[in-house]
């Protein structure tokens, strides 16, 4: 048995399923399995185990406006040539929290806080949840589908900084 | 001392002591080591052998800004750096000049569309801007050039009111 499969029989102890045909096929993995937020640490520890690094977190809002979120969780790993990556679905629904993997991959932890940045998933455990590529203070959720602009005031050049300096010199 | 001055000026040049000062200040330019994104590397191209900015007295970049005059914003600006680069700017001694190389730090270029919202659109939204240098990156043959349009504008002293 390939690795990747063996590791996705062992996630299966944990509760994982197999997506249905009409679940959004997630191509580029071998194993995809849908996790339970509250075994997503121990899903990602069976990983770990297994010898695989984290690659990758990314979100998807799959119910635009309900609050609802899909993670996508993908590992890979050195060993093997042929394609072994391996993704891990959460569905987060709306208002719950996920728990963190950061102390599980230190990798996931900037990953997190881009996702709680961008989308407004709250990671539960998260040792620093704040804004990573957005400026700090950032109220709204730029990849939203509901989101269309940013406030207005971040373009209202009467706000904007600076006045012009003084003649190069006189 | 018109007449004077008049009447001598094909053989002699009254300088003021400024446009002595200011011929110093033109050909010895100190740039910030600082670059923010891709045309940081045509603007690094330009300080290296090839194009030598050091043929126009400006190829000492320096790692301080307390120690710069010159800051030559290279790149994309995001919102969340805009304050920091403004920190610097204020942190450096005057007379001071900027250079906005690139569409991004003109008007935000590839990245100005509706619904924008992480990018500065255009360095000018948050301190003032002596030359701007269009390209997406500009060549180094571009930024020299805008280099020399700003030793021009020093020389004389005053902002560029037009070109040429």
């Amino acid at each position: 048995m390939s690795a990747p499969a063996e590791l996705a029989r062992a996630v299966e102890q944990l509760g994982a399923t197999v997506p249905a045909p009409f679940e959004h096929p997630f191509a580029g993995a071998v194993e995809v399995r849908w996790i339970a937020p509250g075994r997503l640490p121990d899903a990602c520890r069976a990983a770990r185990d297994a010898g695989y690094f984290f690659e990758s977190l990314t979100c998807v809002d799959r119910l635009a406006g309900q609050g609802a979120f899909e993670l996508i969780y993908t590992f890979n790993r050195f060993e093997s040539s042929a394609s072994s990556r391996v993704a891990w679905r959460v569905w987060s629904p709306a208002g719950e929290s996920v728990p963190t993997v950061s102390t599980v991959y230190g990798a996931a932890d900037w990953n997190e806080r881009e996702v709680w940045e961008l989308y407004g998933v709250r990671f539960a455990g998260h040792p620093n949840l704040t804004w990573l590529l957005l400026p700090e203070g950032t109220e709204w959720r730029p990849l939203l589908k509901s989101f269309t602009a940013p406030p207005a005031s971040i373009y209202d050049d009467s706000q904007s900084v600076v006045p012009d300096d003084q003649p190069a010199h006189s | 001392m018109d007449r004077l001055a008049e009447e001598a000026s094909p053989w002699v040049r009254l300088a003021m002591v400024d446009d002595v000062l200011n011929l110093a200040r033109a050909n010895s330019l100190w740039p910030l080591t600082f670059g923010l994104a891709c045309c940081a590397i045509e603007m690094m191209a330009a300080g290296a052998s090839r194009y030598d900015l050091d043929r126009f007295g400006v190829g000492l970049f320096r790692p301080s800004p307390r120690q710069a005059d010159l800051m030559i914003l290279a790149g994309t600006i995001s919102r969340k750096m805009a304050p920091v680069i403004r920190t610097l700017w204020d942190q450096m001694p005057g007379p001071k000049w900027a250079i906005a190389m690139g569409g991004c730090t003109i008007s935000g270029g590839p990245f100005r569309y509706p619904g924008e919202y992480a990018i500065a659109e255009g360095a000018e939204k948050f301190m003032p801007i002596d030359v701007h240098v269009p390209g997406c990156p500009p060549r180094p043959e571009a930024l020299i050039a805008g280099i020399l349009k700003l030793q021009d504008k020093i020389k004389r002293g005053r902002r560029l009111e037009r070109a040429g």
